[in-house]
């Protein structure tokens, strides 16, 4: 064997601990980012078999869904990967340093003295990367397991919702892949190993031979505190120990930091999730949906420059109506239909129409302006339900009632207004030709007058339910609480066939769809969604914060046995064994302190700016998620007290003479 | 025949009020063969001579010439090569690499030029240091003196244009110091080995051919003892 390969090869089988804790961190390292690769690779062939080859029409917006996350993923695993690995090597050639300097003293090149450090990290790698490719491939292999579990409960759910999907995740096994993950690992740790590797063949032999046991001379900084008497000097001392060896410790403050961070930011996520997901949730006061919805195109009027709609296949109200009585057929179950067109109708308003509230809103949105023009919603109902709301307005039947509500997301908060103020009662249409209708306003419910099945999350300013003759519309709605919903859906999806036969095609093609499905399929298939996106998240910062309490784990234990003589000192100046313990608790308590004082507020800020982009969207209730705080404190605070204390334990062994002549 | 020509020879440590000059101007020439010990007082600079002299240390200004070639003129990958060829260097503390046997510590500046050396040639040295029976030891299972043994075969193994040694018996008892001074002698006697040795202990230094006295930094005497 190569002399400078059989130093690497001793230091390895030497320092045992340390080269099984780095060995860890490398196959750690390796499998999450083979692990990351796989999914990538099993996602591209769940996209491509769904997609086809090149993702079709957003192949480029599906392609960035897919690398975007794993390049971000990938990013944090080599960031923490550098910090850690680099980090061991440090240390590796600390020890060494005197050695370095006999070799450089007996003729060994500055090349002798890196390759030195590289055949480590090599021999390293020969082992830990393969085993960490093949953890990774259990990884990504059990993770798909995983997801598989839920996979056919979200096929049956999306399938009741979207025609002729079938997603299905699969393991790949893939050669670029592989050779992707395996020089990305390799690059990864040898570009680690570099950093020291770098640093030990700068420093001469004379200051080798000097200083004997730190790379990195210019590690002690000094600092304004002088030791007081009248104060504890265990706190001062280890206050002293931590800022003028600031960066013996920084790599493991470093990766403590980070896991901390990581691990709120994704608390804050799930919390995050966790009120879209019950934004979202809406009671309709229905078990089962089912829908006509027609593809539409939105074009703009040449003449007048207002939006408008094309649509190919409609469904008008009688149809509506008919397939509505039908459906009360199944077991006499109560029907609610309810169709909407947005975009047929504006309304041309004044200042004077406009309730106080809905003009702040708009005046907010748009500035001031004497002529408002507002979308209107034409809401149609089936002849039961018209009638039911037309008694609840008292009005007579075929009359046009307001729903006086405009619900808005006011910085994440959900409010309700009324729009128009009680003494409108005609209203200016406008379509989008130009043309004017005038219309009388007969009756009006209010926001807690108005139906729940009429309350859903996206509407117009102003809400018109509208008698149904000669109306058509791109989409409408049947919900029902049937007592055999099974049976329900399957007679509701032949009635709806019956009208609008798919013939096998997709939406596109046929230009419309029909669905049935339970009121809380998405809600289930959301839940699903935040089920798997946190046990992976999880999963991925468990194994990301590992690495980092193992860097902890090496760097603290290897400070403490640097520093034996210098703890062998003050114990001969009569320091007790337990006052030397209790200033190593306090430099535990003081490094674990600036961790979390940056990791935390870290973490919390990221959580508060995701927090206020989503409020953007949604008006969701959020919280911190401190009981993810708290146990990320005790945690850290755990490893980092623990280590110390089974390091430390150590030194109690030693005979503090023989300790002082090393 | 001149081996080593130090010419001029200074080095200052530090900047403004914290400068010390430690090598002040130091000039002489050592002759193929010759046993040349160097005296001073602690801190007079005797240790920075000798690391300026193997080229471990680079000077502020002046010139060291092995076999003809100005070794401050070479980058310093060809200075650690040229070192491991033609100069050996005998420290006070031995420092020997812990995990390598007596053979392989003393092949070492072969092994490190990625050759193996005569293995007569390296059986000659193991016998002349008197370790042919610890031959695969560790220098943990050797005394101090058997450890400045093998860190002389180790500086003899190339057959270097002269041996540097610093203070080697400054951590040997009396017994073991007079070995290693013996077994340095020998080399210089019976294989024309140019020695520089580097020592404050008097009865040493007068076995030595010339006494080169350094003090505060500055060649204050040059004696021949013996021609």
């Amino acid at each position: 064997m190569n002399i400078l390969c059989s130093f690497a090869f001793h230091q390895l089988k030497r320092k045992k601990s340390r080269t099984m804790i780095t060995a860890a961190a490398i196959a750690l390292s390796a499998a999450l980012l083979t692990a990351v690769v796989n999914f990538a690779a099993s996602g591209n062939r769940m996209l491509s078999g769904f997609l086809g080859s090149d993702y079709g029409l957003y192949g480029n917006a599906y392609t960035m869904l897919l690398l975007i996350p794993a390049a971000f993923l990938a990013a944090l695993i080599i960031a923490m990967s550098v910090i850690v690995i680099s980090n061991a090597f440090r240390m590796s050639a600390n020890e060494r340093i005197s050695q370095f300097g006999t070799l450089k003293c007996v003729g060994a090149t500055k090349n002798q003295i890196y390759k030195t450090i590289m055949y480590e990290c090599i021999l390293l790698c020969t082992g830990a990367i393969p085993l960490g490719i093949l953890l990774g491939y259990l990884l990504s292999f059990a993770g798909i397991g995983v997801v598989n579990l839920y996979m056919e409960e979200l096929n049956v759910l999306v399938r009741s919702m979207m025609k002729q999907v079938n997603f299905q995740l699969s393991f790949v096994f893939s050669p670029a892949a592989l050779l992707i993950s395996l020089v990305i690992s390799l690059g990864t740790v040898l570009f680690a190993a570099m950093l020291p590797a770098r640093k030990a063949m700068g420093i001469s032999a004379l200051d080798c031979l000097r200083n004997g046991g730190e790379t990195d001379t210019q590690g002690y900084k000094h600092t304004k505190m002088i030791l007081d008497a009248k104060r504890n000097i265990e706190y001062q001392l280890a206050k002293k120990n931590v800022s003028t060896n600031r960066r013996r410790m920084h790599s493991a403050v470093t990766a403590f930091t980070i896991s901390i961070m990581l691990f709120v930011t994704m608390s804050g996520l799930k919390e995050i999730a966790g009120g879209i997901q019950s934004y979202l949730y809406q009671d309709y006061g229905c078990t089962v949906i089912a829908d006509y919805t027609a593809k539409f195109k939105n074009t703009i009027h040449p003449k007048t420059g207002r939006r408008q709609q094309e649509c190919a296949y409609p469904i008008d109200a009688k149809t509506a109506e008919e397939i509505t009585e039908k459906l009360k057929g199944y077991q006499d179950t109560d029907i609610y239909g309810s169709g909407q067109d947005y975009s047929t109708y504006a309304a041309i308003l004044t200042p004077q129409d406009l309730t106080e509230d809905m003009q702040k809103v708009l005046f907010r949105e748009t500035g001031e302006n004497p002529e408002i023009i507002l979308d209107v919603e034409r809401i149609i109902l089936d002849d039961k339900h018209y009638r039911e709301v037309c008694k609840q307005a008292k009005t007579a039947y075929g009359g046009i009632i307001l729903l006086n509500d405009y619900k808005y997301n006011d910085k994440g908060t959900e409010r309700h207004i009324a729009p128009l103020s009680m003494t409108v009662s005609t209203l200016k249409l406008e379509k989008a030709d130009g043309c004017l209708d005038d219309i009388t306003i007969d009756g009006v419910l209010k926001a807690s007058e108005i139906p729940k099945e009429l309350m859903y999350p996206n509407t117009n300013p102003i809400r018109l339910i509208v008698p149904s003759e000669g109306i058509s519309l791109r989409g409408y709605n049947w919900m029902a609480s049937p007592e055999d919903e099974d049976g329900f859906m399957e007679y509701a999806r032949a009635v709806l066939e019956s009208y609008f036969p798919q013939n096998g095609m997709d939406y596109d093609k046929a230009g419309y769809t029909s669905r049935v499905y339970g009121a809380q399929d998405f809600v289930k298939i959301m839940n699903i969604a935040i089920i798997l996106a946190a046990f992976f998240l999880y999963a991925f910062v468990f194994l990301l914060g590992l690495i980092g309490v193992l860097n902890v784990i090496s760097t603290v234990s290897f400070q403490i046995k640097l520093r034996a003589r210098e703890l062998a000192v003050l114990q001969s100046v009569g320091m007790p064994s337990e006052s030397v313990q209790k200033m190593l608790n306090i430099e535990s308590i003081l490094c674990w302190g600036k961790a979390v004082i940056v990791g935390l507020p870290a973490g919390m800020c990221i959580v508060f700016i995701m927090m206020r982009c989503v409020k953007i969207l949604f008006p969701v209730s959020f919280h911190m998620p401190w009981a993810a705080i708290i146990i990320t404190i005790l945690i850290s605070f755990l490893v980092m007290w623990g280590t110390i204390r089974i390091s430390a334990r150590a030194l109690k062994k030693q005979n503090i003479i023989e300790t002082i002549r090393i | 025949m001149e081996i080593l020509e130090v010419k001029e020879l200074t080095k200052i440590y530090g900047k403004g009020d914290n400068q010390v000059i430690a090598l002040d101007h130091v000039s002489f020439q050592v002759k193929k063969g010759e046993f040349v010990a160097i005296v001073g007082a602690s801190g007079s600079g005797k240790s920075t001579l000798m690391n300026l002299m193997g080229g471990i240390d680079r000077p502020t200004s002046g010139d060291v010439i092995v076999d003809g070639k100005q070794i401050f003129a070479m980058s310093e990958s060809s200075l650690a090569i040229f070192r491991r060829r033609n100069i050996g260097i005998v420290y006070q503390f031995y420092n020997l690499i812990p995990n390598l046997t007596v053979d392989e510590n003393i092949m070492l500046p072969c092994l490190l030029d990625n050759r193996k050396p005569d293995s007569r040639k390296l059986s000659k040295i193991v016998e002349m240091t008197g370790l042919s029976h610890r031959r695969n030891h560790l220098p943990g299972e050797l005394s101090g003196g058997q450890q400045q043994r093998v860190s002389v075969g180790r500086a003899l193994i190339n057959d270097p244009a002269f041996i540097l040694a610093d203070e080697p018996t400054g951590n040997l008892d009396s017994k073991a110091g007079r070995e290693i001074i013996e077994l340095l002698m020998s080399a210089n006697r019976k294989a024309n080995q140019t020695l520089i040795l580097i020592t404050h202990d008097e009865n040493i230094a007068l076995q030595a051919d010339r006494i080169i006295t350094i003090s505060d930094g500055r060649m204050i005497r040059d004696e021949v003892m013996r021609v």
